[in-house]
Formats: C-alpha cells, sequence, structure tokens
C-alpha cells in the first residue's frame, strides 16, 4: 500500500521531465496580498528556468518582476486519480537583455494573445517538487484495495 | 525539451480576450474536476493541485496546513481546448475554513467516497468561502 495515500513523491528530473510535456501550466503569485492563479504558455529553457511570454506592460509582468513565484503544471485524471503534478518555485525576473529577448523571440513560448510590445519572463526553477498520484490499482489492473 | 513551435516567429492570429459573467464562471467551475489552490505563505506561493468537486483538500497531508486555514486562498480551474482555439479559466478567492462539525464531514466523505474507495482516505475537508469569482475566455480566431 502506499505510505502517502495514493501518491509519491518525484525527484527533480523526474519533474523537469514531465514539465517538457505539457504546453500550458499556471503562474501563482501574490497580487494585492492575495494570490492569483494564472494559465500560461510556457517552455523550459536550457537551464531548466521557466520562460513565459507577455506584454510589457501587463499586469503580470508587472507584479512578478523580482518576486518569488510559484508554477505548477499537471494532467490529472480526477475519476481514476491517477496522473501528476509538478510546482517550481523560484524568482521570477523579466528578461532585459536585448539579445536575450531576440533569441527567445525565436526559441521561445507562444503567446495566446499577441501585443506589440512584449516581455519574457523567467523563473528559476530553485526549488521543483512534484507528484505522481497513484490510483488504487496495480500496473495490471488489480485493485489494490479489495 | 520544448523547441522553436511551429510559427513561433508569426503574429497570433486574432485572440478575443472575453471576461465572462460570475455566472458563467459559476457554471464551468461546478461542471469541473481537478482544480489549484494557492496560499500565499512567507517562502512564497504554495500551489496544488486538488479535486474541486468534493471540496476536500489534500492540506490534510501538507506540512502547511495550519497556514492556509482562516487564510485568503485562491483556486483555480480551466480548461484549453487546443482543436477549438479556447481556453477558459475561472478564478475563485476568498478564505479558507477548515470543515469540523462532524456531521458535515460525515455527509462529505459519503459524497465523495461511495465507490470502492469508501472509507478509505482521511483528510482535513477545507471549505472555501468565495468572496469572488472571475475568469477569463480566450478565443483564438
Amino acid at each position: 500500500m502506499y505510505p502517502n495515500d495514493g501518491f509519491r513523491e518525484l525527484d527533480r528530473s523526474e519533474c523537469l521531465g514531465l514539465l517538457a510535456t505539457v504546453p500550458v501550466g499556471r503562474i501563482v503569485h501574490t497580487r494585492h496580498a492575495l494570490p492569483a492563479v494564472l494559465p500560461v504558455n510556457f517552455c523550459l529553457d536550457a537551464d531548466f528556468a521557466v520562460l513565459l511570454r507577455t506584454s510589457e506592460d501587463s499586469e503580470l509582468a508587472c507584479a512578478i518582476d523580482g518576486a518569488v513565484v510559484a508554477f505548477e503544471a499537471d494532467e490529472v485524471d480526477a475519476a481514476a486519480h491517477s496522473g501528476w503534478s509538478v510546482v517550481v518555485t523560484g524568482r521570477a525576473t523579466v528578461v532585459t537583455d536585448p539579445d536575450e529577448h531576440r533569441r527567445l523571440s525565436r526559441t521561445g513560448p507562444l503567446s495566446w494573445v499577441a501585443s506589440p510590445k512584449e516581455a519574457f519572463i523567467r523563473i528559476e526553477s530553485e526549488l521543483v517538487t512534484g507528484r505522481e498520484l497513484v490510483g488504487g490499482r496495480t500496473v495490471y489492473g488489480v485493485d489494490l484495495q479489495s | 525539451m520544448a523547441a522553436t513551435l511551429p510559427g513561433a516567429g508569426q503574429a497570433a492570429r486574432h485572440a478575443e480576450l472575453i471576461e465572462p459573467s460570475t455566472e458563467e464562471c459559476r457554471v464551468r467551475f461546478l461542471g469541473h474536476g481537478i482544480g489549484r489552490l494557492a496560499i500565499d505563505t512567507p517562502e512564497g506561493p504554495f500551489v496544488a493541485a486538488t479535486p474541486s468537486s468534493t471540496v476536500r483538500s489534500p492540506l490534510g497531508r501538507h506540512p502547511i496546513r495550519t497556514t492556509a486555514v482562516g487564510a485568503d486562498v485562491a483556486y483555480e480551474v480551466d480548461h484549453i481546448d487546443e482543436a477549438l482555439s479556447q481556453r477558459w479559466s475561472v478564478l475563485i478567492r476568498g478564505r479558507a475554513w477548515a470543515v469540523t462539525d462532524p456531521d458535515i464531514v460525515h455527509r462529505l466523505q459519503a459524497l465523495a467516497y461511495s465507490g470502492p474507495r469508501a472509507g478509505g482516505e482521511r483528510g482535513m475537508w477545507v471549505s472555501l468561502d468565495p468572496r469572488s469569482i472571475t475568469g477569463r475566455r480566450i478565443a483564438v480566431r
């Protein structure tokens, strides 16, 4: 039986591997002292920082520049109690270097809503945690609860 | 590893951003299974994926449970439909309270676990007292 009530903790490399398989995650930050959650397109940079693309003067860019944020992605099947969830926590910075900006314009994440002046945000993957949910079944489909 | 996406250098198609009514947000939220609970902590924001319709939280098994109760939290659900080029998200914010009334806990357990897992799981039930329900819908044409 699973000591942690149906999930296991993932190590950093497992987490980053799963993160690379989905195009959308959620940025979690504090706005007016209240937490806010927003789905965003992202990708991982070569050093595994999370990269977001937003309009330069967006409320998001202003709110999180220099702040510690969390970034979450998951694929969960509620009915089957299976799937995974990964959270990256780290400091967010708006990319200001023009060469970096150019590089990311070519290789960085898409933004769903285009804007005339775009900014890239990096979230350092300082803390990476994740869980894999396990349905009450073995790989052979036997119900472990019975 | 995510590399250059097809069309990454092209301008986006026309994207329409809509702020749905509270009622639409509520309807979308109620139909959804998994969301993310977000709490502000001294170490930074904490977020966990957790089922919504059961109002159950894994917080009972998390070391920061005492931080969440009585705190202002956010709960978010979203859906991305690549085929329709549409996405929506709903954000509920309010105060989190631990459900301690044994009759209510019993009723919630029964609602949540009517199948083979009945009686199996324990954990803390957290009720979210919604102060605001907002959302966004983006459609790309």
